[in-house]
């Protein structure tokens, strides 16, 4: 009763050991983009727990936080970038326009 | 000099152009929309209503109080968006799948559409929105206070301001209803304000950077030298202030609206995952310069939450600080503006609602107007939130800093975060679980934070804890008294709601309908749908038909109806009222109502009180047979599949025989044209007539000859094919087999073949037809006389009997067959070719092996022998009787 019925659910994708060369870059890619938030906490939180007591300079730190705020954003622009389409995101089917456009870029 | 007129003239002017924006984007949307108005740009921007005038006049004055702090409010938002695979993709996902029309919606969806919670969802977001808009209300006012000659009524200022916002939400938020159809014009309006207020922050940095402190590095020993520099980071609070705006960037009502319900494209989210990130880095870049260098030039004394605008001012650049008005401006609106749709759909669909159709009695749904009642219900919504707003601004009339009030109102929508991310996560949390937490989280945050904050609570109170009780000090709970307020709030009221939703859903059993919607969410990815609704019930269609018109309006609800009615194959409007069709209905209306009153709604005409196992389990029987059915399917289909091989089997089988019939039939007509060539030419030369004796006598001869090979070669053929055939009358009789070698021997003619007997096999007796075993053997022999090419040909013969079979080898001491004929010298004409000129039509070892096969033996040929070695092999069996010597 708990577990979903229907022939979907017995068939789950992606459970095969070897993958296409293409397909297992798409995965790794998503690892490391999965791991982003932890480098971002990682930089974020621990200068402040580690160095909490000190009497470091408010300058120095503030170019810190910056410069690895300006990091963490480049890698995460850069991973997105090269992560091809998901073949299986819903297609947006009140625009089918827009999906034949190149992603704009922004920013 | 700016003049307070031309402010206002300024503020109504920008106002003006904001309303044009959304009304040419709204109406641009509805003709087939232009491309930026969906492109992730106007996400990304949309998205900033997290900088509200908090950020924008209040960051500058968070700085000058507590130095790098503020960057907390930024870090967390960060920090999510960076997770966004994980966490704002499912959430996005969800909201399509399920067509959420708020957070409290998705709760309430979630946890088995309940009523209950997503009215406690609403009161919370209401409880946490409300000083928040009385804070943008209140930065309005004294942005325009900054201007104006002492004296001017600021509270005047707020209600207008209040009143023009409620007019530009009421006309552009509630234009249609259906939340999947989203506010365009609202959320371009939102993405040029962002534009404003960026750019006008970055104005007031780099004016204040190049044009006041001379460079970076200039800035930088300011900002050493300035008190701002004094403050050094406190561990706990830096944390926990980093989690407050990573869970309110989740939780707050404007954002989930702006990041969930406003999405177009779930691939948006790719962009803003480093676009937003990077928004927010610009916006806080000059933050810190700002307020030290504000600290540095203004008088002691003055406000550091309106530095943004004082600074300008002060210095005379009178077209920036009306530059850094209107972002404030921009700021403030743009939350009001969202926050007040955010929560008006809340209330309308959560409280003023379900109320209003308990109120009508039963069949409300289908005689009542539903749609004006609704539209009619959000716009006075809105009307109240901002009406909240500034009691709440002339109550509290600017005594709190602006930047507490902002996290005390973090700390309150952070409460939902457990039940949030536990819903999408955890299949077992559960209704109560949620309410348990929520409840919990809820009332430690007003013990401890909300009610201290507005001050409400007596000072002794405060000091001593309530009766005296010294352990329940609002802000020292359990005696942890050292803990800042802030985090000590956050700590209680996070971990204890946790613990409760936690431990509450562990021990409670969830309904079926919330078993079904924890599938649904958990398992977004998996689905293509959204999670069930079944009502088992009598609904009739055309009552579902006319309610869903009322909400849905006529030609949607008729497209709608129509589309599943021809899904199940019928014509006309009306479906059947399936399982599936239901939820389909139900889950459009929830875009327009919420889940839980369209639920709610569907119930009344349906008169089905709750969902039942059996109700469920019917689903689940109904899907198990269409399993069973697809197997069968299946199976049939593999059947088929076996069929036709076996078909095309059959068929390269019989187009192969055919083709061994023609070659057959072809080297037939060769062999028998070469005798009759000869026998024809040969006769010719005789009836010429003049010929010697002699060569008459050759030539007879010849003809003779070649007779009796025609005769001998129909002879075999005819043999062959009656063997073929079946039609051979065996004789079978018992046979010493030395005597039926012996016999042939005999009759084979030798020439100058050698036969060797090897001793072994005497005595063996065969159950066979003498006669035809014998033509084996003397057609084996006068192989080897004929083929052997040794120069001493010599033919070895040997009998073996092995268990129930007898046999017989013929190797000779010949050149034997080359390996890549030896598959073929059974077939028919299968002389070898240097052989052609021997005299034989190749015939013979084709009726050995049908002989053979006929005696119920085989005749194979055996390789490495050194010469051409055959091996006869006969059944001894019933047939072959060992009989004792003679």
């Amino acid at each position: 009763m708990s577990q979903p019925v229907g022939p979907k659910a017995e068939h789950k994708p992606g459970r095969t050991t070897f993958l296409e060369r293409r397909v297992y870059r798409r995965r790794r890619l998503i690892d490391a983009i999965k791991l982003l938030p932890v480098l971002g906490a990682c930089l974020f939180l621990l200068p402040a727990l580690i160095l909490g007591d000190g009497s470091g300079s408010t300058a120095l730190r503030l170019v810190y936080f910056f410069f690895m705020w300006i990091v963490l954003i480049a890698l995460c622009a850069v991973l997105v970038r090269a992560l091809p389409d998901d073949p299986d995101a819903p297609a947006d089917a009140s625009d089918p326009a827009e999906r034949n456009e190149p992603r704009e870029p922004a920013g | 000099m700016v003049t307070f007129n031309i402010l206002v003239t300024v503020a109504l002017a920008y106002v003006v152009a904001l309303f044009v924006i959304a009304f040419y984007a709204d109406r641009s949307a509805r003709r087939g929309g232009n491309k930026w108005l969906r492109s992730p740009l106007t996400y990304t921007l949309s998205l900033s209503v997290y900088c509200t005038a908090w950020t924008f006049y209040g960051a500058v004055g968070n700085a000058a109080r507590s130095g790098l702090e503020y960057l907390t409010i930024y870090l967390g938002p960060t920090l999510v968006f960076l997770a966004f695979w994980v966490l704002l993709r499912k959430l996005v996902r969800i909201g399509r799948a399920e067509r959420i029309t708020s957070i409290a919606d998705l709760i309430s969806s979630r946890f088995g559409k309940s009523t209950g919670l997503a009215v406690l969802v609403t009161l919370l977001a209401v409880m946490g929105t409300t000083p928040y808009i009385a804070l943008q209300l209140q930065s309005v006012a004294l942005s325009f206070a900054a201007f104006a000659p002492e004296g001017t009524d600021v509270n005047a200022t707020a209600l207008w301001v209040a009143a023009g916002l409620a007019l530009f939400t009421i006309l552009f938020g509630t234009r249609n209803l259906d939340a999947n159809e989203r506010h365009h014009g609202v959320v371009t309006a939102i993405a040029v304000e962002a534009v404003v207020k960026l750019v006008a922050l970055l104005a007031v940095g780099i004016f204040v950077v190049w044009g006041v402190s001379g460079g970076l590095a200039d800035t930088l020993r300011i900002i050493e030298a300035s008190p701002v520099a004094q403050w050094q980071p406190d561990a706990g609070r830096w944390v926990g202030m980093t989690f407050l705006s990573a869970a309110a960037v989740i939780c707050l009502p404007r954002m989930f609206q702006v990041m969930v319900v406003e999405n177009e494209d779930e691939r948006h989210l790719t962009v803003a995952s480093w676009a937003f990130p990077l928004y927010l880095l610009l916006i806080s870049l000059f933050v810190l310069p700002i307020a030290a260098v504000g600290l540095a030039v203004l008088p002691e004394g003055a406000n550091p939450d309106l530095f943004v605008l004082s600074l300008p001012l002060a210095l005379d650049r009178e077209m920036l600080a009306m530059l850094a008005f209107l972002g404030g401006f921009s700021s403030a609106t743009s939350m009001v503006i969202v926050a007040a749709i955010a929560l008006s759909t809340m209330v309308s669909n959560h409280i003023v609602l379900p109320l209003w159709l308990s109120l009508q009695g039963p069949r409300a749904t289908v005689s009542g107007d539903v749609r004006g009642v609704m539209i009619l219900s959000r716009r006075v919504s809105i009307g109240a939130v901002l009406a909240l707003g500034y009691a709440y601004f002339r109550v509290t009339g600017g005594t709190a800093a602006l930047a507490s009030i902002g996290l005390v109102s973090f700390a309150g929508v952070a409460q939902i975060m457990p039940a949030l991310l536990g819903g999408i996560y955890w299949r077992g949390a559960t209704r109560r679980g949620a309410l348990a937490g929520l409840v919990v989280g809820f009332a430690i945050w007003g013990y401890t934070l909300f009610v201290p904050a507005i001050g409400l609570l007596p000072a002794s109170l405060m000091e001593a804890g309530p009766m005296g009780l010294s352990w329940l000090r609002p802000q020292a709970l359990f005696g942890m008294g050292e803990m800042d307020p802030l985090v000590h709030s956050i700590f209680w009221s996070i971990a204890l709601n946790s613990v409760a939703f936690v431990a509450v859903s562990l021990v409670t059993f969830p309904s079926p309908i919330e078993r079904l919607q924890g599938a649904a969410f958990v398992h977004v990815y998996d689905r293509g749908g959204g999670g069930a609704g079944y009502v088992g019930g009598v609904a009739e269609a055309e009552d579902l038909l006319v309610m869903a018109q009322r909400l849905l309006g006529a030609r949607e609800a008729q497209a709608l109806f129509q589309g599943a009615a021809s899904g199940q194959g019928k014509t006309g409007y009306l479906p059947d009222v399936s399982p599936e069709f239901v939820a389909v209905l139900e889950r459009e209306l929830a875009g327009s109502v919420g889940a839980a009153t369209a639920h709610a709604m569907v119930r009344q005409i349906d008169g089905n009180a709750s969902v039942s196992v059996q109700d469920l389990l019917a689903v689940a029987d109904e899907s198990a047979q269409m399993l069973e059915y697809s197997s069968q399917l299946e199976a049939k289909s593999k059947e088929l599949e076996q069929t036709a091989r076996q078909l095309r089997d059959a068929n390269e089988k019989l187009t192969a025989l055919s083709v061994q019939k023609d070659d057959f039939l072809s080297q037939v007509s060769h062999e028998l044209r070469t005798p009759m060539t000869s026998i024809r030419s040969f006769s010719e030369f005789l009836m010429e007539g003049g010929l010697k004796a002699a060569d008459r006598v050759r030539y007879s001869t010849i003809i003779q000859d070649e007779s009796i090979r025609l005769t001998r070669l129909l002879d075999d053929l005819l043999d062959l094919s009656f063997l073929e055939s079946g039609q051979v009358v065996l004789n079978a009789q018992v046979t010493a087999l030395d005597e039926a070698l012996g016999r042939a021997i005999a009759s084979a003619g030798l020439g100058g073949l050698k036969v060797v007997r090897a001793p072994g096999g005497e005595g063996v007796m065969v159950h066979t037809d003498a006669d035809r075993l014998s033509q084996v053997f003397i057609n084996l022999i006068s192989n080897a006389r004929k083929y052997c090419d040794a120069a001493a040909p010599e033919l070895v013969i040997s009998v073996r009997r092995g268990g129930d079979h007898v046999d017989i080898d013929f190797v000779d001491n010949g050149a034997g067959i080359p390996r890549d004929q030896q598959s073929l010298i059974f077939e028919k004409f299968s002389r070898l070719s240097d052989h052609s000129s021997a005299g034989s039509a190749g015939l013979g070892l084709a009726i050995c092996r049908e002989v053979m096969a006929r005696l119920g033996g085989t005749i194979t040929y055996v390789p490495g022998q050194g010469g051409a070695a055959f091996r006869v092999s006969l059944p001894l069996g019933a047939v072959g009787q060992d009989m004792p010597p003679a």
